[in-house]
């Protein structure tokens, strides 16, 4: 989905928390992970060990503990340029794709990322072979080149799995806000190869090419910001030396830091894009990853790596050129607050008063106050440094009441404040429970607002920790529930499928599946859904919505007397549910009973005013959960 | 200030259905006719034809605007109805309450996701206005669930019905699908006419409303089509107190057409075609049908 704004400002609050403190690169046990492509006279080199290699960690020599080849499965993100620059080239685009999908492995990951004034993710990371064919692109607007590198690289890399990010472009950047050093800087400390290929250059282009200088020269070149001066096509153009490729030398420290490199035009004979990613993949399909612990080094802060192969100095390495440990953090020194709303907050906090606690938050409740709030929070060092756990329990406290708002900059705030502690959480948690519990909250917060956007990426990290924990699947089921358009309908039923596995939570994922049946209008499977849960003698909630999802699908089926049945025994379970009432009447009065669905609307007219429903949390997923996770987790901090 | 632009067009009108008894059935129809934006007067039942599943009936008996009206204002106090908002409309049903006749009467309704009627049918102004200050917006917006129970909780032969929705937003929280809205609808003897804020040009309404809201103001249209009822748009500008004392009024200045159905299948849904064959230009406005149980 297009979300210029958001990009721009998830990457602003993103590289402010880089800045401040930047993620660590790679294993929590100072394993350290380096890519490595061999080549020699420009083809690759196989066959090498261990002992072939010599690295450097800060200038100190490591033993290289492991070596894998080409049996690594990657991650590839395809940055495409689509703007109205890109318009002779893109005709193909969507074969290119198709045909770059058949080129990786079986086990490699591709996701495809369109940009024009917008980002947009065209196709979300998936294993190559589950692709769909990419639709019809449309060519126009502006080029965020440099936001979009940054989206690219700022995605969370898998521990295991090394990251590609290839950028085909045309050079010029016309509508980032970002420019090509915070590129640069987000590529040194991104997990991610940067690869770029540019399949033209434009002409005169002069200092176009920072987001600050397009202006002037753009207005003052062509009258308007939508015309550079012209380009052309040429194959063996090459460009002109040294000025020229000056102006790009952030973009190229950028590739090169990372290991890749910045492909200007001439060097490829064919543009199209499948030719352009057949050769830079086969190099990185060819590369190495040397893993070591490191020794005898500091161990926070910038690591410069060295990779050479001594015994073979005429070979060409590329790798990338290093990695940031982040220090730990230090703790606040509370006399040094000012007095306010954050040293409250740790106050209550400390003291073991939720009261306290919430009342701080309520007295903050507006946008700019809330805001103020959680960047002082985010900012400030460990604030419990002998009960760590109270922090992340702040954390929810606080993200709990930001979500639900509208203001754009709170909300992102918050996201970003569990996304943080998600990564954090493990170092402190000493177990899995509290970890465990602290994610299922935070998945329990991003379920409610229904921005299956956000949530997916908070899902997509608790799986990764623990990818068989039932609750993270059904979460995921969830997520993808809130998500889904018409075609993504059988991967969410799979989803669903795969959550019912685990009796923890077969029952919820059954009903969920039947109302996602409902909604697709097929009847019959709801039905034949809810019949294979159990008795759900421990959960009213979801033993309510079980027989008001099968009285909707029988009503719609026609079979009244069986929906007026569920809607009774709904009843029973909630007597003054509003949404079962409302059901029961609407179908008394269809079938000729008038009298008896006049008596139920007096009744939904004048009920008491704190009647429950439990249609209302449906919606709301997990967050039925949240109260009483954060009570275990507030013993768990004790 | 202007009524928006939509008096030309055929405004609230009035259908009756009489669900059958038993013995002799007599089904009631309210009828609006316009001549452009004015009324017409004087007709009689020679001047009309009704035709109930497409066979021509004989009406009995046309009366015209002496029966009384109840009035259901379902008012929306979700979160979204915010305080300048609420201000406008309280003031307005207040207003309306004044336009009511001697014999007439509101009952008030205030909803978000849940549905609760604070008043009961009355003619006491003071208590709806008193009701309306003690109102607060919160919550979420059940449309669809309030639609459903006004419609079935309004059944009173004697009286004519109608309820007037106002929501500045699309429904988010009721269990009642579009579908058995309108189900319920033409099992119901109401007219549902809803305020709604849209921008209007003369012959369309242009929508500036979010998807969800555009997809949901198809149903409101959809029911008050079918219900004889009329979309009131309700731009920034618009006096709302004149909106609510125009829409009662059309409501008012209708025909009431009573015929026994004969020739036509006793169950299910009867669609109804009522016309003025002597003036064929002229806007007939009622509901589309009615149950037969």
């Amino acid at each position: 989905m297009k979300t210029l704004v958001a990009v721009a400002f998830v990457i602003a609050t993103s590289l402010v928390a880089a800045q401040q403190q930047p993620p660590v690169f790679r294993t929590s046990a100072d394993l350290v992970s380096v890519p490595v492509s061999v080549r020699v006279t420009g083809s690759p080199v196989g066959g090498l060990k261990p002992d072939d290699f010599l690295v450097l960690d800060n200038g100190v020599p490591q033993k290289v503990t492991s070596l894998e080849g080409e049996a690594v499965p990657a991650d590839i993100t395809i940055v495409v340029e689509t703007s109205r620059a890109m318009k002779d080239y893109l005709g193909s685009i969507s074969d290119q794709v198709a045909k770059i999908s058949a080129m990786v492995r079986p086990t490699d990951r591709l996701e495809v990322m369109g940009v024009d004034t917008y980002v947009e993710e065209l196709l979300p990371l998936k294993p190559a072979a589950e692709q769909p064919a990419l639709g019809r692109l449309k060519v126009g607007g502006y080029a965020s080149i440099n936001d979009a590198m940054v989206a690219a690289l700022l995605r969370e890399p898998d521990r295991e799995r090394p990251h590609l990010v290839i950028v085909i472009s045309d050079t010029v950047d016309s509508m980032s806000v970002t420019d090509m050093m915070t590129v640069r800087d987000v590529a040194r400390q991104s997990g991610s190869t940067l690869v770029i290929a540019w399949v033209t250059m434009a002409l005169d282009v002069g200092s176009w090419f920072t987001s600050q200088e397009r202006e002037g020269a753009y207005i003052d070149s062509v009258g308007s910001r939508s015309a550079p001066r012209g380009r052309h096509w040429n194959p063996h153009h090459t460009p002109r030396a040294g000025r020229h490729m000056e102006e790009f030398a952030p973009l190229i420290e950028a590739a090169e830091n990372s290991g890749g490199a910045l492909h200007p035009p001439g060097v490829f004979i064919d543009r199209s894009a499948a030719a352009i990613f057949n050769k830079l993949f086969n190099d990185y399909r060819h590369s190495y990853i040397l893993r070591y612990t490191a020794e005898g080094v500091a161990h926070d802060g910038w690591h410069e790596i060295t990779v050479t192969t001594p015994k073979y100095p005429s070979y060409e390495l590329h790798a990338r050129k290093g990695y940031l440990v982040e220090p730990p953090r230090p703790p606040i020194d509370r006399d040094k607050l000012p007095a306010g709303s954050l040293l409250a907050l740790l106050a209550a906090e400390s003291a073991d008063d939720p009261a306290g606690v919430d009342r701080t938050i309520a007295e903050n409740r507006s946008n700019a106050d809330l805001l103020k709030l959680l960047n002082d929070f985010k900012a400030g060092g460990n604030a419990f440094p002998s009960s760590p756990r109270k922090e992340f329990v702040l954390a929810l406290e606080l993200a709990e009441t930001a979500l639900p708002l509208s203001y754009a900059p709170v909300k992102a705030a918050a996201y970003d404040l569990l996304t943080r502690y998600a990564k954090l959480v493990r170092q402190v948690s000493g177990e899995d429970s509290f970890e465990k519990d602290w994610l299922w909250a935070q998945l329990a917060l991003a379920e409610a607002p229904n921005r299956p956007a956000d949530a997916q990426k908070l899902v997509d990290a608790a799986l990764k920790k623990f990818p068989a924990e039932p609750r993270f699947l059904l979460a995921r089921a969830i997520i993808a529930d809130q998500a889904r358009t018409a075609k993504d309908s059988k991967a969410v039923l799979a989803a669903y499928d795969a959550a019912a596995a685990d009796p923890s939570t077969r029952d919820e994922a059954l009903v969920r599946k039947a109302m996602m049946l409902v909604r697709m209008s097929l009847y019959g499977d709801a039905v034949a859904a809810l019949d294979q849960t159990g008795a759900i003698a421990d959960d009213a909630m979801l033993r309510y919505w079980r027989e008001v999802i099968r009285a909707k699908a029988f009503d719609a089926m026609g079979r009244f007397d069986n929906a007026i049945t569920a809607y009774r025994a709904a009843l029973a379970v909630v007597p003054e549910a509003q949404s079962a009432r409302v059901g029961l009447m609407s179908t008394l009065v269809r079938t000729g009973q008038g009298g008896d669905a006049r008596v139920i609307a007096e009744a939904i007219q004048s009920a008491r005013a704190d009647a429950p429903d439990p249609w209302w949390s449906y919606t709301q997923a997990d967050y039925r959960f949240f109260p009483d996770l954060m009570k275990r987790l507030r013993g768990l901090a004790k | 200030m202007k009524f928006l632009g939509i008096i030309s067009v055929a405004l609230a009108v009035l259908a009756q259905q009489a669900t059958f008894k038993s013995g002799v059935d007599v089904v009631t129809v309210d009828v609006s006719v316009r001549d452009g934006g004015k009324v017409v007067a004087g007709l009689t039942a020679a001047d009309f034809t009704v035709l109930d599943q497409g066979v021509k009936q004989e009406i009995g008996d046309v009366t015209y605007g002496k029966l009384p009206i109840d009035v259901t204002v379902a008012l929306d106090v979700s979160y979204s109805v915010t305080g300048p908002q609420l201000a406008r409309l309280r003031i307005a049903i207040g207003q309306l309450m004044h336009d009511l006749g001697k014999d007439d009467r509101l009952r008030l309704m205030l909803f978000n996701e849940r549905v609760r009627r604070v008043v009961d049918f009355t003619s006491d102004a003071k208590k709806v206005e008193d009701a309306i200050l003690r109102a607060t917006a919160g919550g979420a917006t059940a449309v669809f669930d309030t639609l459903s129970v006004a419609m079935v909780s309004a059944e009173n032969p004697d009286r004519r019905q109608l309820v007037v929705l106002f929501t500045d937003g699309a429904d988010s929280m009721s269990f009642t699908d579009p579908k058995t809205l309108i189900d319920v609808a033409h099992h119901a003897n109401v007219t549902v006419s809803a305020v709604l804020p849209v921008a209007v040009n003369t012959s369309t309404i242009r929508v500036n409303l979010p998807p969800a809201m555009t997809e949901h103001l198809k149903v409101y249209r959809q029911l008050a089509a079918d219900t004889g009822g009329v979309i009131v748009p309700l731009a920034v500008r618009t006096d709302v107190t004149e909106t609510f004392a125009k829409a009662l009024d059309e409501f008012r200045s209708s025909y009431v057409l009573h015929f026994s159905p004969k020739g036509s299948d006793a169950k299910g849904f009867h669609e109804l075609t009522v016309t003025v064959p002597a003036q064929p230009k002229l806007t007939i406005r009622a509901r589309k049908g009615y149950f037969a149980q």
